[in-house]
This record gives C-alpha cells, structure tokens and sequence, in this order.
C-alpha cells in the first residue's frame, strides 16, 4: 500500500518535472521515471506463486521471492545507466550551444 | 543447425559494429569492410527466407532454456520479410554513404552506429519475447540517438530533443505495460503470455495493458497525436542515414503492433482495433497537409511517411488475414518507394547544395534519369497504375469498401489525390522550373555511384509493379503465419 503511494507520488513528481521547460528539472524528471519504473516492475510482480521462476517448488514458494522482477530491474537500470549519460552529453552539447537551459529561450523562434 | 542460424543476423552486425571500430581511422577501409559485411548478411537473411517460406515458423531457444524460461527466437515469414527489407536498404544505404565521402567527412563512428542499429532491429524483428523487445527497442534508441546527434550540426539539436525526449517517455512506458504482462501472466514469452491470455478473455486489464504498449508502437510508428518529433528530427540526417531511419525504423512500430495484437493478444480486443481505425484518419490527412506545408524535398518527404503509416493502420481495422496481408504488402512496398525517394532527395541535395524548392531549379536538363527515378517513384507514392503504389492502394482500398468503411476510403483516395499534388509540388519546383542562378557541384562519379545504388531499390520497387501476384503470395502466407496463434504457441511451448 505504501509502497504503492510513494510509487504514484514519484510518477507525479517526474511528470511534473518532465513538464516544465528548463533542461535540468527535465533530466531529473528523466531520473525519477525510471526509478518509478522501477519500483513499479519490482511491485506489480508479485508473489512468485504461478509464475514461470524455473527455481523453486510451490512448498517453498512463500520463503522466496520471484528473481525474474529482479532481474528485469537489473538490466533496466543498465539501461537506464547508459541513456541517462547520453541524455547527460546531450544536454551539455545543447547548452554549451545555446548558453541557456532555458528551453522557451531556445524555442522562442519556433513560438513566433 | 538451421536454428542455430536465427542468431546470424544479429551476431554478425554486432561483430561488423566492434570490428569496424578499429577502422575508425581510415574511413574508407571501415566503409568497405561493413558493406562486405552486409553482403553477408543479406545472402543469410534471403537464405532464411527460403527456408522459412518452405518449413514455417523457426525457433531457437538461446542457451538452450526451453521456451517459457529463457529467451527464445522465432523468426516467421514476416520477421524475415522485415529483416530482409531493412539489409536491402541498409546495404543501398552504406553503397550511398560510401559515395558520399566525395562531399564532405563523415563522423568515424556512423557506421559502428548504424550496425549497432542493424543489429536491434534485426533483434527486435526475430524475438520472441516482451523484455527482450524492451532491451532491443533500447539498442536501437540509443544508437539512433547517437547517431542523430554526431552527425547533426548545434543548430539542429533542437529538433533532435523532442525525439530523445519522447522515446525516453516511451521506452518507460514500455518497461511499465511489460510488467503489467508479467504480472498478470507471470511469463514474459510471447507464446506462454498467449496462451495464459486466451483463458482470460476481455479481462479489462489486459485491454488496459494493451493500449499502454499500443502506445509506445505508437510513438515509434508516428501515429497520429504523437509524429511532431518525425517531421522535425529526421531531416536532420544526412540522406543515407536518413532514408534507412524512416524507412525501417517507422515500420517497426507497424511491425510491433501486427505481431503484439496479432499473435500474442487475445483476439476480439475490438476497441483497440477500432481506435487504431479512427486514428488512421487524422494521422493520413495530417501527413499529408503537413507535406503540402513544407518548402524542402526531405521535409516534404518526412509528412509523406506519416502520412502512408496511416494506410497501414486503416488494415487494422479488423486485424483479419485479409487486412494483415494487406498491410504487409504496404509496408513491403513503402519500404521500397520511401527509401528510394529520399535517396534521390539526397543525390539534389548534394548536387544543388540545398534541397529548399525555392533554391532548386533546371534539374530534368543537368539529368534525365534522375527525373525518370523520381517520376516512377513519386507516382508509386501517390498511387498511379502501374506502379507498386497502385497495387497497395488498390488492395487496400478495396479491403475497406468490403468490410464496410466509407468513410476511410473517401479519407484514403484524398489523402492520395493531396499525395499526388506534394509531389507535384516538388516535380514543378525542382524539375521544370527553370532558372539561371542554379550552379551545379559536377562530381560525376559520386553522383553515377548513387544513381546506381538507387536504381536497384528501383528494380525492386518495380519488381512489385510488374508481377504483383508473387508478393501478395508471400504476403497472405505470412498473414496466415502471424494470425496462427495455436500454431505458434505449439511450436514454442511444446504443446
């Protein structure tokens, strides 16, 4: 349950983040996503009870919890890792390029 | 032995890819080696295609975890369709990359990049299930990622961030709708995640489920709400890149969503089938009034792929064999016909100096054959008899009158008819009009390398014009393939 609200509490918090329009509050609203995900993959699994984990037996199932989550988790944050440093380089070239991380001065063209 | 093959296509790019990085330095010899290389991988890819036309389905447990634990590959008719189409223009791609050497330098990292993009694609192509589709959507993201921003100039990074920035939505999505699937059926295999479905029934999470996943193919295919990053980011390629990036990777949106709602869920999800429908016609008509909005031959080009997306969402309307095999067919022959045209975009970008159509002029005197390239494939594109357009449409069309749906068919034969005027559009401005401020880069045996490597898309393209019945052959089997889902679930599972 509580698990549950701390997962909607950062969902809402990353939508926000990725909403507005300075390029450092996108890339922390990037971050929380995926730690959202996350916690969302590790939640919404479940008991490892009728699940196709090829370890365990049904007598010893409530002592385990499922791996595949785990492991789905661990190659997401792998994942994660290497986009959000692209994200990171990407977001250095377009300020280095601009001076601003301020994204309505760097649409302020595209608006007129 | 054959199984074990199903690996090539992916192991062999990725071997090109971390080879030709010790080339870096001598650009031409990297060039050289991973066309070779593609050569390679085109023969495996029309091998397999043989085979899979005369034994069906093929599946390869990876390490040898049998199917519902570990990874599994199948590769089908239309897996293979797809995988050959995109070492076709891949190959023409690399062919036209290699000529343009002569213009200007090129980032020696491209071609590790676009093999890295090969080698996710022909993952996301022959996989058989959810997470895997997730990783090999990633592989693909990042290296499109990289390559759009190393071979775009500062100016264009801002019509680079709206597309990093709506695939990294997707892709979270994407990781959030795959574990919704796992735990509601507690598998992650495409055949067990059918099978566990089927007994469900309209289990409104799995519809739930099903339009958050429809939603990330959206995304990547540029369906109607979400294309504004296409439009935008793709022109931004150099032409080669470009025309293998809207080419293929919009049709592995189209792709994605034909396998996913087609074979793994539950049929009769109605409501999805019919928003896919309704969303067809905004997502036609607006491609097709953006390209009537744009002043340059690539952005013109970029609403046109939009615009044709939205003919292979109308066959969804009733995800039956018949509107399946129907939308192969359309991706088989927009493959062709868009790469083609964007590949001649290339050749008057690079012999003009800009493709802006109030800058061009006097292109039919310089060259005749690249009129002729044009006319064919821009009236395939509009739909004229007797090009392969023609066929699609045609069979499309008649598909929606049977099953029905007015509307979409007056919707298509407009978009068509506004089709027709864009690229009449660029034929007046490009090719007829005359004028005496046009100067001409004259390096002929570049332009003579490109104009070869377009001319055997062209080939192809009119392959389909010429002798239609053998590719609506291949395509009904291959509907039938993907539809087949007790088929493919014995075949993997076992049972």
């Amino acid at each position: 349950m509580f698990v549950a609200i701390a997962i909607a509490i950062l969902f809402g918090v990353a939508t926000y983040l990725i909403c507005q329009m300075r390029l450092m509050k996108k890339l922390f609203g990037f971050m929380l996503l995926s730690h959202a995900v996350n916690l969302f993959v590790l939640v919404i699994a479940g008991s490892p009870l009728n699940k196709r984990a090829p370890i365990m037996k049904d007598a010893i199932v409530e002592l385990c919890v499922d791996p595949v989550p785990q492991a789905l988790i661990l190659t997401a944050i792998v994942i994660g890792l290497a986009v959000t440093s692209y994200f990171i380089v990407f977001l250095y070239r377009f300020f280095m390029y601009y001076h601003t991380t301020n994204l309505n001065i760097i649409y302020k063209d595209d608006y007129e | 032995m054959i199984t074990n093959s199903l690996i090539l296509p992916i192991i062999i790019p990725l071997a090109t890819a971390i080879i030709s990085l010790a080339y870096v330095k001598s650009p031409k010899k990297q060039s050289f080696f991973t066309i070779c290389s593609l050569f390679i991988q085109l023969v495996i890819a029309v091998i397999l295609g043989v085979i899979t036309y005369q034994k069906g389905l093929l599946m390869l447990p990876i390490g040898g975890w049998a199917a519902p634990f570990g990874i599994t590959l199948t590769v089908d008719l239309f897996s293979i369709i797809m995988i050959v189409l995109s070492s076709v223009v891949m190959l023409i791609a690399l062919l036209f990359n290699y000529a343009e050497f002569i213009f200007n330098d090129q980032h020696a990292l491209k071609l590790p990049l676009l093999q890295f993009l090969a080698a996710g694609l022909n993952l996301a192509f022959s996989t058989g299930d959810l997470f895997n589709l997730f990783v090999a959507y990633e592989v693909i993201l990042l290296s499109s990622y990289s390559i759009l921003t190393l071979t775009s100039k500062d100016k264009a990074l801002k019509n680079i961030f709206p597309y990093v920035v709506i695939n990294l939505t997707g892709s979270a999505l994407f990781l959030v709708a795959a574990a919704i699937f796992y735990g509601l059926t507690g598998t992650l295999n495409f055949a067990d995640i059918a099978h566990t479905t089927a007994a469900m029934g309209s289990d409104p999470r799995i519809i739930a489920a099903g339009i958050l996943i429809l939603t990330v193919f959206a995304i990547k295919a540029g369906f109607f709400p979400m294309y504004y990053w296409l439009p935008n980011s793709y022109p931004m390629l150099p032409p080669s890149s470009m025309g293998f990036f809207s080419a293929i990777l919009t049709e592995l949106g189209i792709y994605s969503i034909i396998r996913f709602f087609g074979t793994v869920m539950p049929a009769g999800n109605t409501y999805i089938y019919q928003l896919i429908m309704i969303l067809a016609v905004p997502t036609m008509l607006f491609g097709a009034l953006g390209a009537l909005s744009r002043k340059s031959i690539s952005k013109i080009l970029c609403f046109q792929i939009i615009g044709q997306i939205g003919f292979m969402m109308v066959a969804f309307g009733d995800f039956s064999q018949e509107s399946i095999s129907v939308s192969i067919f359309y991706i088989i022959h927009h493959v062709l016909v868009i790469a083609s045209l964007i590949f001649i975009a290339g050749i008057i970008k690079y012999m003009i100096g800009s493709d802006k159509l109030s800058v061009t002029a006097n292109m039919l005197k310089k060259s005749k054959i690249i009129g002729l390239f044009f006319l064919i494939q821009g009236l395939s594109l509009a739909g004229l008899p007797p090009f392969s357009g023609f066929w699609a449409k045609y069979l499309i069309i008649s598909n929606t009158i049977k099953n029905g749906h007015y509307f979409l068919t007056g919707t298509m034969i407009l978009a068509s008819v506004l089709t027709l005027v864009s690229m009449l559009n660029i034929w007046l401005n490009v090719f007829w009009k005359t004028s005496d401020d046009v100067r001409f880069v004259t390096k002929n045996t570049a332009i003579y390398f490109m104009k070869a490597a377009i001319s055997i898309l062209i080939l192809i393209s009119l392959s389909i014009s010429i002798y239609p019945e053998m590719y609506i052959k291949l395509v009904n089997k291959s509907a039938k393939q993907v539809l087949d889902k007790s088929g493919y679930q014995e075949m993997v599972l076992g049972r």
